[in-house]
């Protein structure tokens, strides 16, 4: 396996010129070395997104779940006669047994 | 890393890696972003010393980013030692038309990644096989493997010329 070097192969290859970078890299790379870190930019993003939750979720309203309702009617029908107050009532309360 | 010292290491490695870049993915613009983003990382992520010379540093940093870049355009197909490099019939054009410079550009395009970075580090920026080791992290013997293989793929797709010159 050959891999000293090879004068034939080298000198076809050298035929092949790489070009010069353009002047706006070096400006772009001093450019972007000079500026601030932006790392405050995502912490700040971040809080912002986390309030705006909050406040989100503190003005929803929990949701008034409405059953299903039936309107009844009910009368009440009492036949009092014959009714006589009790000279000197007692009252018991007796539970009722099944 | 004060701006002075990576003025200074700017100044030093700028070219190299642009050349490196460049014949990697052929494309000025590609190889200028490269840079940018290989000086940039480096400024903000500073150098550790245990990481070997600054010197193979950076041109490992700069092979990882062009790995990325062919990954990010879905030309993984590149990355493959083991992919045949095809000799397209764009060498075979410029052979023919006595275009040297591009018969030899599209052969080298036209070799596996892995070969392609083993040449071009070898050949043209005329570093060690140790150099290479380091910066491409693979043992020696695959270097001078991939070194072979390229070199072969190339004296059979530029034989015209290698004739000629001899």
């Amino acid at each position: 396996m050959m891999t000293e070097r090879d004068d034939e192969l080298r000198r076809v290859l050298r035929q092949w010129k790489a070009p010069e970078p353009g002047a706006a890299l070096d400006e772009r790379v001093l450019r972007d070395i000079r500026s601030p870190r932006r790392w405050w930019i995502s912490v700040a993003a971040g809080v912002l997104l986390a309030g705006v939750l909050v406040m989100h979720l503190s003005q929803r309203r929990p949701e008034v779940v409405k059953a299903d309702t039936q309107v009844v009617s009910v009368a009440v029908i009492a036949d009092a006669t014959g009714f006589q107050p009790m000279a000197e009532g007692k009252i018991t309360v007796v539970k009722r047994t099944q | 890393m004060t701006e002075a010292e990576f003025r200074s290491l700017y100044g030093q490695y700028r070219d190299p890696l642009f050349r490196f870049g460049y014949r990697l993915t052929g494309s000025v613009e590609a190889a200028e972003d490269l840079v940018h983003d290989c000086f940039v990382g480096l400024f903000r992520g500073g150098f550790d010393a245990r990481q070997g010379s600054m010197k193979t540093y950076l041109y490992a940093a700069m092979r990882n980013l062009c790995r990325k870049h062919y990954r990010d355009s879905g030309r993984e197909d590149l990355l493959d030692e083991n992919a045949d490099p095809p000799v397209g019939s764009g060498v075979v054009d410029a052979l023919i038309s006595r275009e040297t410079a591009a018969a030899v550009r599209l052969a080298v395009g036209a070799l596996p990644l892995l070969q392609r970075e083993a040449l071009v580090l070898f050949e043209y920026e005329e570093l060690t096989l140790d150099e290479i080791s380091k910066i491409v992290a693979a043992d020696l013997g695959a270097v001078k493997s991939r070194l072979h293989r390229a070199r072969e793929a190339l004296r059979k797709a530029l034989a015209p010329l290698m004739k000629e010159t001899a």
